[in-house]
């Protein structure tokens, strides 16, 4: 039954894309929103229909550790590359976050003046090799959608920018392209050593590459170590690992609000994904050897990421910080090789993804309505914002939800993956736990000063009138948030799918 | 009759259905009639009939609780199962009941919302904060408890936002709702350090709970953690400032869900947590903590400038000195002070708040103003542990359990002592406010009855004295708090201990009264005097030690820090010094290389010109008759042949 449902949720948005090329420009009504509706419609449709898709996946996916869906045929058959892809515990949540979001940022982008189609078409694209990232089952059909991502994010940027967005997308596409490097010739390494060489995760598992050494300049090195290393250092650039963020706020300041989101919130998940599925897969031993390294990281970015937080004035900032601090927790998660401490790393994926999408759509709504997206004036300066609350209360709820599940309140989407990575990582580095608590404690801190400003108190000098979400952004902010609830009060689904995956991951490292 | 199964179901929907008309109230309460009052009252009136019935179920049952418990995130059966349940007990229903009844009192007086500008918030504030403790109080497990702990600090949240439109206000409702949530937060997080070592935790498997099952600095430092933060839900010092006791938002309303429902939702979880906290060994170090707490929070109590900032200081003292009296006393006395203080407080700040108003000069006016005036001294009397009100059982059964440790007894009586003294210093405060402009409505007067009737002694415990007649000679019916706690205390005090602790106690109430008295009741107010004689030390202490200062110097510092590491990392190292380097490296190779080039050039050139230079000249030379071409023929084949035979003589 499910056959090419795969093939159809990656393709259905690359062909709405190319649609937009070809599609007649039908102008209704004049000016403004109301015309072109036949290639935001076409975008809108192609979008849903993949999400559709995805979603009918996931739901009829079973509990068990087997790849599900599963489609196989050669692509460059000399090189021993394959058209592989398929489902498991370990991506599905990642498919309903892509499912979710990008629909979402197409309706965001709406009335979008400056050639909505090109960035409709950049957004599906986008969409395509984010799904097709997730899904891949042979690494270098993965690297190949994974390293497409970053093009059409160049463009958005440089595009639909603000004033310094050709030095943000400039430091964005070479951050992209090291880190792609640099996981290439991983690739490379793992490729050519198994003989018969291959690509195929499943033929690559299983601890194949263990023990393998080779000689530079009359040493032995470990080839895992390596690639693990090469991997590693690849997807830190791609993530913003602190001290490798710098790039990450500078679009933070100059994106799109929906294409940092789409940045943030699904692009950062899905390298943290690939981290996973590489390292688990091919490097257990290293893995193992190295997890300390990664709680390390982890607990560095957590700390970073809070405490830099804690400073900022604009709201995109502030979520190119929560961004980073909580790529810190997941990272906590891995690193504890515990069942409970990698579930929660996985359902953080969803919870964060969609957590930081709302913060940032609700950031670029602040920021169409008054022009910036500052919430605390500079010394001296008068106040901002302030008072959104009793002129757009529809707007200080959805915030209102949002901040909970980004602080992890019981009951919110959030909950439930820092509680299983708070579990998980104790029982093997308490240390992490303690530095997570302390992370949350000052998040508490940020964002209730942010809420203060933004919402409560008298106007601010931008906010004299605020209008309350209109129907439409009713409608796309609905699935945001009744996802971080409805993930938060009723995870039990979500978590039966990804624990066997993940149960048969750490057999392999055990 | 609705069978238990269907019960457990009805509950929770009850306070769903509650939560979710809170939220409706708060977003069209402006637009519906009476402000969406009836909205709410719908699920609550509910939530009320099935809490009784519920009751009245458990009492055909002989009182023996049941409970519901499903898993909730990971598996039910294995190492760190997080699930979620009901418990349907006596303590839980009758204290939930009692919660319904409050916000039942506060929902229908609308009298009381007159002068408020957005009335529906605070009505949504006390459904979304009654729901709340509801959910906390028949929880069955620690987790939901949280849940509903959340629910509760997010109605005062909403209250204290009520008037949110001022800056202040704005302010002392996010201080509030940080603070609270820091507690919340590692409320959880230390239940996540106990769950990840031992299976489910639940209220109902108390027995099954086996004590250090993982380390035991584990176990110590997540019953640490989760007591500490259900602590912050007090309103205890030194970790929360007195700021938002200095909101201006209706008194009676702010107390019960700011104060009262987190307190009760926390000491409550506590409460039935208490033998498994005991077995890790963590409760006499709380106990003390509690009772510094409570000195700490009363001696800024007495220097408060108003009336309101007094009161909500020393209601917090009193869930305080509960946490001292579980941790040195078990569950019972501290259901007692909580009861005690929860029911004077409300009774003080309903009187209160009706009094405070410009002057009224009608005879009428200040006639049933001096009814709101004696409401007010039977909460003082409740709150401050009078003979004949709950909390005095309370208060005994913890002297009682101290005698033979002098050094916590000592500390407990002057807490006793400071807390009767500053109860009675804020009734007298109350009672120096001027009768309003406006005649006290009845609802306002009754109130404070109602609470200080509920908080009689006899209701709870069946004592008339609430315990100062040993041998139970005074007792009028069945004690509620046996019930609770399935049966009367398993060892009864001696005599000699209750008639030592009874009259030190007693008299500490009536010390406190006098002392009271004297510092506030007469012309001259005492405490104002010393603000005025020592104005840096009142200051030190009024501002609540200078926590929110200290705390404000830390904030600077992390945004220095914040600031210092993203100049270093993101403005230099990425944006400057990485950039500069890598440009100047490129830059240099590249000029390398071009002078490597241009010398490789210049070098083939000359070495070109020289390899040529040599067969031209010989060319040149033949071409103009200078060497004759004939004579390189001549030598080239006499070498030739030369060659040639001298191979052949090799051969």
């Amino acid at each position: 039954m499910n056959e090419h449902l795969i093939s159809l949720m990656v393709f259905i948005p690359l062909l709405g894309a190319l649609c937009q090329a070809f599609l007649p420009r039908m102008s209704v009504g004049g000016k403004g929103p109301a015309r072109d509706l036949v290639g935001r419609w076409t975008a809108l449709g192609a979008s849903l229909l993949a999400s559709v898709c995805a979603i009918f996946l996931v739901a009829t996916m079973r509990l068990h550790s087997e790849i599900q869906a599963h489609e196989i045929f050669s692509w460059v058959g000399f090189y021993a590359i394959s058209y592989d892809m398929g489902v498991d515990g370990l991506n599905a949540l990642l498919i309903l976050l892509v499912a979710v979001i990008f629909p979402v940022l197409i309706a965001a982008e709406w009335d979008q003046k400056t050639v909505p189609r090109g960035m409709h078409s950049l957004l599906l694209v986008l969409q395509t090799t984010l799904f097709g990232a997730v899904c891949a089952q042979d690494i270098f059909l993965q690297f190949f959608f994974f390293g497409m991502s970053a093009l059409p994010f160049y463009f958005l940027i440089g595009i639909w920018g603000g004033e310094g967005r050709e030095q943000a997308a400039f430091r964005l596409i070479v951050s992209s392209s090291l880190g792609n490097a640099l996981i290439f010739a991983a690739l490379l390494i793992v490729y050519h050593a198994i003989d018969p060489h291959s690509f195929s995760l499943k033929e690559l598992a299983g601890g194949r590459l263990s023990g393998k050494m080779f000689e530079v300049a009359g040493y032995e090195l470990s080839l895992p170590a390596l690639a693990f290393g090469l991997v590693g250092a690849g997807l830190a650039l791609r993530a913003p690992i602190w001290p490798f963020h710098g790039w990450f706020t500078q679009v933070a300041q100059e994106a799109p609000p929906s294409v940092f989101v789409a940045l943030s919130a699904v692009t950062v998940p899905v390298a943290s994904y690939v981290f996973i599925r590489l390292t688990y897969t091919l490097f257990p031993e290293t893995l193992a050897a190295v997890a300390p390294v990664i709680m390390i990281v982890g607990m560095i970015n957590l700390v970073a990421g809070g405490v830099c937080a804690v400073a900022q004035r604009s709201l995109r900032l502030l979520l190119a910080f929560i961004c980073i601090g909580e790529v810190g927790l997941i990272l906590v998660g891995l690193g504890s090789l515990n069942p409970a401490g990698v579930v929660g790393a996985v359902y953080q994926h969803l919870v964060l993804g969609l957590g930081l999408a709302g913060f940032g759509l609700f950031s670029g709504l602040v920021n169409q309505r008054v022009g910036h997206a500052s919430f605390l004036p500079e010394e001296g300066d008068k106040r901002p914002l302030g008072g959104i609350a009793v002129q757009a209360p529809a707007v200080a709820v959805v915030a209102g939800v949002i901040v909970a599940s980004l602080l992890g309140f019981p009951g919110s989407g959030g909950f439930v993956g820092h509680a299983l990575v708070i579990l998980g990582s104790y029982s093997t580095h308490p240390l992490a736990a303690l530095v997570a608590a302390a992370a949350f404690l000052l998040a508490t801190y940020y964002l209730f000063t942010m809420y203060r400003c933004v919402f409560l108190g008298s106007g601010g000098t931008a906010t004299a009138s605020f209008p309350d979400l209109t129907l439409r952004e009713r409608v796309y902010l609905m699935p945001v948030v009744a996802c971080l609830l409805l993930f938060g009060l009723y995870p039990k689904p979500l978590l039966e799918l990804v624990r066997p995956t993940v149960l048969t991951l750490l057999s392999t490292i055990k | 009759m609705i069978s238990t199964e269907a019960l457990f179901p009805a509950l929770i929907a009850c306070l769903s259905a509650w939560l979710v008309t809170g939220f409706a109230t708060m977003a069209w309460g402006s637009r519906l009639p009476r402000k969406g009052d009836w909205l709410a009252a719908i699920p609550l009136l509910l939530w009320l009939a099935f809490s009784g019935v519920a009751l009245s179920e458990l009492s055909e049952r002989g009182f023996e609780a049941k409970s519901w418990i499903k898993g909730w995130i990971g598996p039910r059966e294995g190492v760190g199962s997080i699930a979620v349940g009901v418990i349907q007990d006596p303590l839980g229903l009758t204290l939930g009941l009692l919660a319904g009844i409050f916000v039942a009192a506060y929902l229908f007086d609308r009298g009381l919302y007159a002068n408020e500008k957005s009335p529906e918030r605070c009505l949504a504030s006390l459904s979304v904060a009654g729901s709340g403790v509801g959910l906390a109080l028949i929880s069955g497990t620690p987790w939901l408890a949280l849940c509903g702990l959340g629910l509760a600090v997010l109605g005062g949240f909403l209250c204290l936002g009520s008037r949110w439109e001022s800056e202040s206000e704005a302010l002392f409702s996010v201080r509030f709702a940080w603070e609270r949530s820091w507690g919340l937060l590692l409320a959880a997080i230390g239940l996540c350090l106990l769950a990840a070592s031992r299976g489910e935790i639940s209220f109902v498997n108390a027995g099954s709970f086996s004590a250090h099952a993982g380390s035991p600095l584990a176990d110590r430092l997540g019953a640490i953690l989760m007591v500490s933060g259900l602590f912050l839900q007090l309103g205890s010092l030194p970790f929360v400032g007195p700021g938002f006791a200095r909101s201006t938002v209706l008194m009676p309303v702010r107390l019960i869900t700011t104060q009262i429902f987190p307190a009760w939702a926390a000491l409550v979880l506590l409460i039935r947590f208490h033998s498994e906290l005991e077995q890790l060994g963590i409760f006499p170090a709380f106990g003390w903590v509690g009772f510094a707490s409570a000195f700490l929070g009363l001696a800024v109590g007495l220097l408060q400038p108003t009336w309101r900032a007094g009161l909500a200081s020393v209601v917090s003292a009193g869930f305080c000195l509960a946490l001292g009296a579980l941790a040195f006393a078990g569950p019972r006395p501290a259901v007692a002070i909580l009861i005690g203080a929860s029911l004077g407080g409300l009774a003080m700040a309903t009187a209160g708040h009706e009094l405070e108003g410009e002057a009224s000069r009608k005879a009428s006016d200040r006639k049933r103003a001096l009814w709101c005036r004696v409401g007010s001294g039977f909460g003082a009397a409740s709150l401050g542990g009078m003979a004949g009100f709950v909390a005095l059982t309370g208060f005994l059964q913890v002297g009682i359990r101290l005698f033979e440790e002098p050094p916590a007894l000592a500390l407990f009586l002057i807490v006793l002592l400071l807390l009767a003294m500053l109860a009675w210093s804020v009734h007298w405060r109350i009672l120096k406010l001027p009768a309003p402009a406006s005649q006290p409505r009845v609802m306002a007067i009754a109130l404070p009855f109602l609470w200080s009737i509920l908080g009689l002694a006899a209701i709870w415990t069946g004592s008339a004295s609430g315990g100062l007649v040993p041998g139970g000679a005074d007792d009028l019916m069945r004690s509620l708090l046996d019930l609770f706690f399935g049966g009367p205390v398993p060892s009864q005090p001696d005599d000699r201990a209750v008639l030592s602790v009874g009259p030190i106690a007693g008299g500490a109430a009536l010390i406190g009264l006098f002392i009271g008295y004297w510092t506030t009741g007469r012309k001259h107010d005492s405490w104002e005097g010393m603000r005025e004689s020592f104005p840096r030390f009142s200051g030190f202490l009024e501002s609540g030690y200078r926590v929110d200062a200290g705390v404000g110097r830390i904030r600077d510092g992390v945004v220095r820090l914040a600031n210092g590491a993203e100049w270093l990392f993101s403005s230099r190292l990425w944006q400057r010094w990485i950039p500069n380097a890598l440009s100047a490296g490129v830059r240099r190779s590249g000029s390398f290389a071009a002078s490597a080039d241009a010398w490789i050039h210049r070098a083939l050139s000359a070495s070109l010109r020289n390899s040529i230079d040599a067969p031209a000249r010989l060319l040149q030379a033949i071409q103009s008759g200078d060497v004759r071409w004939y004579l390189f023929f001549a030598i080239g084949s006499g070498i030739a042949m030369l060659l040639h035979f001298s191979n052949l003589g090799g051969r």
